[in-house]
């Protein structure tokens, strides 16, 4: 049995995926912390520390499940963008991405896809003027 | 470009009958709204922009069976009750009363959505309604 990884090595292999995702460390948390810090800790250690941080799919698989997951439920623009950012920063091209999207509107329908298309759109379009 | 479209999308170089049922579905719309955000999707997703002509509008909103007016009413209680984007829902609310339903009819629509989705979702159609068709309210 493999020993259980405390609580400060979960939250900063979480900060550690953040950072190989492409964010720094306040620009996805800083709102967060300040109005639910134990919920960001949470989504630091757990959802990016225990799962994302996982061997088994490389974590730039992960950041396309992420993007056409979060697509898919009608995630906000914010959320979308955000996750667009990430699959970029993993190495995906955006015409990858929108091949991609472009399949989802197979499995949640057209609106769904429309708009994270349109959110990928703007990131893209704020990249690229940035 | 897609190797796997043979004209470039949008710009249709041979004949498409499905594209042109789809231009034409599109021409009963807002059509400036429309074509707008049309162009927006064709900047980042152009072959997606002509699928989304061809299929979505051409092939499925353009069939026999139902007409543009029904169509356009199912639209906006779907895309309401799937909480997709403001832009998008009042998109199709403008279309809808292009097509001839009235403000009054697509509140009640609205309210007939708080059973079936919930009192947010009616609430947020009927503040993206009054955003796109403000009344003496």
């Amino acid at each position: 049995m493999t020993a259980v990884p405390d609580a400060g090595v979960r939250f900063a292999r979480g900060l550690q995926v953040l950072q190989d995702l492409g964010h720094e460390r306040s620009e996805v948390l800083e709102r967060l912390e300040r109005i639910a810090p134990d919920l960001a800790w949470h989504l630091v250690a757990f959802g990016y520390g225990d799962i994302q941080g996982r061997p088994g799919l490389d974590l730039k698989s992960r950041s396309l499940v992420s993007l056409c997951t979060l697509a898919a439920l009608g995630a906000t623009e914010t959320q979308v963008a955000l996750d667009a950012k990430s699959a970029l920063a993993a190495g995906w091209r955006t015409e990858e991405l929108v091949e991609a999207l472009m399949q989802v509107a197979l499995h949640a329908g057209f609106p769904r896809a429309l708009d994270a298309l349109e959110a990928l759109r703007r990131e893209k379009e704020s990249k690229d003027e940035g | 470009m897609n190797a796997h479209r043979s004209e470039p999308a949008c710009g249709v170089a041979q004949p498409n009958p499905r594209f042109d049922r789809g231009l034409e579905v599109l021409g009963h719309r807002d059509a400036a709204d429309a074509l707008k955000r049309l162009r927006d999707l064709g900047e980042i997703a152009p072959d997606f922009a002509a699928y989304f002509v061809e299929y979505a509008l051409g092939d499925i909103a353009g069939r026999p069976g139902l007409d543009l007016k029904v169509r356009a009413l199912l639209a906006v209680a779907v895309l309401a009750a799937l909480g997709v984007s403001a832009d998008q829902l009042a998109g199709e609310i403008r279309h809808a009363l292009v097509l001839g339903w009235s403000r009054a009819e697509l509140i009640e629509l609205m309210t007939q959505l708080s059973v079936y989705a919930g009192y947010p979702v009616a609430i947020r159609g009927l503040e993206v309604l009054a955003d796109v068709a403000p009344g003496e309210d």
